[in-house]
């Protein structure tokens, strides 16, 4: 009898953790699983630059990543050198999604720290950002050929992250071309 | 530049606090004792490398370096200096930082007050606690580094400060809970210590008892730090919302408590061996859960951490390897106590254990009314639900009722067998005169009376009679007496705090009055027996925000004072925050906050009056007075 | 009986008492106090005059303020449908224009959504989880 008033603590805390490990892997998965493998959604906004308006169709130079960024992110601001080296080595392909963002202080942030954006889609309501079930800035999305979002990564874009996320994926994407 | 040395000065640390964590591995291959005797110095050494660390990253602060992406994310040039060493901890990584301080503060103060003892104990003791430094700073430096730089090009300013947390009280509740929450440490670490080498006595017990007493000192004070913030910064009047961080803290504190309670019987009498060392282990998990409630973003509350489900799994690999490791060696370490006494149901021994089990009880159904919805949206795919606050209030009153009952009596219980109960005629006078004019009192003060009130002044009277009144007079019967009142002064101050406690929630809890109007400049409404006046909007500026003020008088019969009531304009981040105005006086406070503009010259004005609130804090705050005041009696019997 | 056998039996008619007045609280204190959230185009499952919470994002321009009183009616959206909710008494510091926000209170006969409380939390970057989590799920 004591033996198993013994060890009961140990087995309720065992049940404990495994379902709050369940919950958090959950959490995880229902983070990455949206909109994988899926088209790019529609969507109608002006630029960040100017008031013209651009939709999905205006997305042309694919392959592509999509970057979202604010001026009020700071993380962004680490990523951002690595972008300006992917730009600059054309390596590949950027727009920007301006998120939430007051229009004037990001232009003059691009003014002055560099504009690695083919342009900036401006998303001040956050609309466009819903539909890719953003959370928040920074966040990255490989477009493919066809329009097909092929990866997403939250948080900043490291070259590590770059390499083992993005890359590997372009490669194949390049592959099947031929 | 200051900022590397700090991020290296927490890699020395993580390195150091490794080898004191682990030493006792190499002691048990190699049965050197030399592998005991260096986990102090060690211990020591990791303290002073966190602290250089931390004041490098206050300095990084107050010097506005930029480079440092957490810096960037909460600060501002023209935050006030004060402000800016607070924001070191006003965010997750370097609240993380703060914690660690806390807990080497802990297992350093635990090494000088036991220098003299047994070599083996207090060696397994610090490198248990090494082993959680070392989880925490591993997990700091891999998923949540404060000196992560933002290079090449620094930002000229920084974000601001939340200005949420611009603010004195809520300045210095992180480091008091902290030192709360990761003193819990040190009971576990002494059980698991005891388990090991197999010295569950009464010196372990009486060692247990003050750091026990000193960590759940600090939670209530930490606690009553948070619900006075909520409730002057907050705006709504509110003190405690059963939001799942201040059940975070709720919890460790119930267990905390049942805690020195059960070791005062293993102490004296060698029971509840089991017990209290499921109590220790059972706080520490509380405190680790409550962190990793707050920090992994699966929780909604009004100042959760945020943000990652990978912090949740580092936390919680955390949680597992520490709580399953020491339940693993509770379970196997079975240990045989030599022939158990035997006590009747009236006895002190039983009333401890209906203590413990009251609270444990307590702490787990609080427990899971936080967890429960994730529970609902994991079963019910994804349904998002939320656990109202009726919740908590309907399953605290019974035990609230038990435990003051118990809270009455105990002192008079004998231990193995009550003979004497005289103390029950005399304590039942005593309260029930009690009641009787504190029942006049509100119903003079009030006008009415319910039986909600009736429940709350029956309790405050049970307790303070049986703690304090019938104390009194057995003291002043027997001469030995007054020094046996002195002795218990720990205990009567906090057994009173719990009465005032109880009296200004049952009260606050009914008589509360609020309304929300609309005023012209110049007119004036009247709540209950109060006339506000509003007289009149003010401009002005702060140091970094601009201002605009309503002028209230307050009148009862004459003018009792004018407060003003704020709404502010933080100028870097554009956010509103109202200030609300608040009177305080004895028996109650007056309560405005400034709403909107509604027409000209009008504005909307929520009006509250809240009886007896501060009772509820200088009720908690004698609790915390008295906790300390015992683990001060213990420290000098070391 | 034997006298540690009474002490064991009491011991355990305390802990299995204790646990199930517990249990019967947490029960019907669950059971009569879960409040389910609801996004605006979740609604139809809602029952009406039932306390639920809803939450959505604040639509531009639609905040409309009754002159000289505290009511004040707004709509909220997730992107697929709207909500309009009436509220009397003084908002939040964070509501505004496009934020995230949280209402408690019920759905009247008329599909509107009567609030008695209104909350907005954190900074105006941030959005309460629930919304965000249903928002998103509408793709």
């Amino acid at each position: 009898m004591n033996r198993i008033t013994h060890y009961l603590p140990l087995i309720f805390f065992i049940f404990l953790i495994i379902g709050l490990f369940t919950f958090l892997d959950n959490e995880e998965s229902d983070l990455r699983s949206v909109l994988l493998d899926k088209n790019f959604p529609d969507f109608s906004l002006s630029k960040l630059e100017n008031q013209e308006i651009v939709t999905k169709n205006d997305l042309v130079e694919l392959p592509s990543l999509l970057n979202v960024w604010a001026t009020w992110c700071i993380a962004c601001r680490v990523e951002h050198p690595f972008l300006m080296r992917l730009r600059n080595e054309s390596t590949i392909n950027i727009y920007g999604l301006n998120y939430k963002d007051d229009r004037s202080k990001a232009i003059n942030l691009l003014d002055q720290i560099g504009d690695p954006y083919e342009f900036s889609i401006f998303d001040h309501e956050g609309i466009l950002a819903i539909d890719l079930g953003v959370y928040g800035a920074p966040e990255t999305f490989l477009i493919d050929k066809s329009g097909i979002i092929r990866v997403r990564h939250v948080g900043v874009l490291t070259p590590e992250v770059w390499e083992e996320k993005f890359n590997g994926v372009l490669n194949n994407l390049k592959e099947d071309e031929k | 530049m200051i900022a590397e040395i700090g991020h290296l000065l927490l890699i020395g640390s993580l390195v150091v606090s490794f080898l004191a964590g682990f030493s006792p591995l190499l002691r048990f291959l190699t049965k050197d004792d030399f592998f005991y005797e260096v986990i102090s110095p060690l211990n020591n050494l990791v303290f002073l490398l966190i602290f250089l660390s931390f004041v490098s990253l206050i300095y990084s602060f107050l010097v506005d370096d930029f480079s440092v992406a957490y810096i960037a994310n909460n600060s501002n040039t023209l935050l006030p200096f004060y402000y800016k060493l607070a924001a070191t901890w006003g965010a997750h990584e370097g609240s993380l930082l703060l914690w660690i301080l806390c807990l080497c503060f802990w297992s350093t103060s635990y090494f000088f007050l036991n220098r003299k003892k047994d070599v083996e104990f207090v060696a397994l003791t610090l490198s248990v606690l090494n082993q959680i430094i070392f989880a925490f700073i591993a997990f700091t430096l891999f998923t949540s580094n404060p000196f992560e730089r933002l290079l090449p090009i620094a930002p000229f300013e920084g974000a601001d400060l939340n200005p949420l947390l611009q603010d004195f009280a809520f300045t210095i509740h992180p480091p008091l809970l902290y030192l709360g929450y990761s003193g819990l440490a040190v009971p576990f670490a002494l059980s698991l210590s005891a388990l090991i080498s197999k010295k569950i006595d009464s010196i372990w017990a009486r060692d247990a008892r003050l750091w026990s007493l000193l960590s759940s000192g600090f939670l209530t004070l930490g606690i009553v730090l948070g619900s006075w913030w909520a409730y002057y910064e907050l705006g709504w009047g509110g003190w405690w919302f059963w939001d799942p961080v201040e059940n975070a803290a709720f919890v460790p504190w119930l267990i905390s408590v049942a805690m020195f309670h059960s070791l005062i019987v293993t102490e004296r009498r060698g029971l509840y061996k089991n017990w209290s060392i499921l109590l220790s282990i059972l706080a520490f998990a509380a405190s680790i859960l409550g962190t990793f409630l707050v920090r992994s973003g699966i929780l909604t509350s009004v100042h959760a951490f945020a943000l990652d489900p990978e912090r949740g799994v580092f936390i919680l690999a955390i949680f597992a390897y520490f709580i399953l490791g020491s339940l693993i060696f509770y379970s196997i370490m079975n240990n045989k106590l030599p022939g158990r006494s035997t006590y009747n149901m009236i006895s002190k021994e039983f009333g401890f254990l209906l203590n413990n089990i009251l609270l444990v009880i307590l702490a787990i159904s609080i427990m899971f009314g936080t967890l429960f919805p994730l529970i609902y949206e994991a079963i019910y795919d994804g349904e998002q639900i939320s656990v109202g606050a009726p919740y908590y209030e309907v399953l605290i009153l019974p035990f609230a009722i038990a435990l003051s009952f118990l809270q009455g009596v105990g002192l008079y219980l004998s231990w193995s067998s009550t003979r004497e109960f005289s103390f029950l005629n005399r304590v039942l006078i005593e309260s029930f005169s009690l009641f009787i004019i504190i029942s006049l009192l509100v119903f003079l003060i009030f006008g009415t009376l319910n039986w909600g009130t009736f429940l709350a002044i029956a309790m405050f009277s049970w307790i303070f009679s049986g703690n304090f009144i019938d104390m009194v007079y057995q003291s002043s019967q027997v001469k030995e007496l007054k020094s046996v009142l002195l002795r218990r002064l720990g205990m009567i101050s906090a057994h009173l705090g719990t009465a005032f406690l109880i009296l200004g929630v049952g009260i606050v809890t009914t008589f509360s009055l609020e309304r929300e109007v609309i005023l012209q400049k110049g007119e004036s409404y009247q709540l209950g027996s109060t006339n506000f006046v509003f007289k009149e909007i003010r401009e002005s500026k702060g140091l970094n925000y601009s201002i605009q003020s309503a002028g209230i008088e307050i009148r009862k019969g004459g003018l009792v004072d004018e407060i003003s009531a704020e709404k502010r304009n933080y100028l870097s981040s554009n956010q509103i925050m109202t200030e609300a105005a608040i009177k305080p006086t004895l028996l109650q406070d007056y309560y405005v906050t400034l709403g909107d503009q509604v027409g000209d010259g009008k504005w909307s004005f929520k009006l509250q009056i809240k009886p007896f609130i501060r009772w509820i804090w200088f009720g908690a705050i004698l609790i915390a007075l008295g906790t300390f005041v015992s683990s001060f009696r213990q420290t000098k019997r070391l | 009986m034997h006298p540690l056998r009474k002490q064991r039996l009491y011991v355990v008619l305390s802990i299995v008492l204790g646990t199930a007045i517990a249990a019967l609280l947490v029960f019907k204190g669950l059971s009569e106090n879960i409040n389910l959230f609801y996004s605006p185009s979740d609604l139809q499952k809602a029952q009406i005059n039932t306390q639920i919470r809803v939450g959505g994002m604040v639509r531009k321009d639609s905040i409309i303020r009754v002159e000289n009183s505290l009511r004040v009616s707004f709509v909220i959206t997730d992107f697929e449908e709207d909500l309009v909710v009436n509220y009397d008494g003084i908002l939040p510091d964070l509501f505004s224009e496009e934020a995230g926000i949280v209402a408690k209170g019920k759905i009247n006969e008329e599909g509107i959504f009567v609030a008695n409380e209104v909350l907005a939390k954190h900074d105006e970057n941030y959005m309460p989880p629930e919304v965000a989590k249903t928002l998103k799920d509408k793709k």
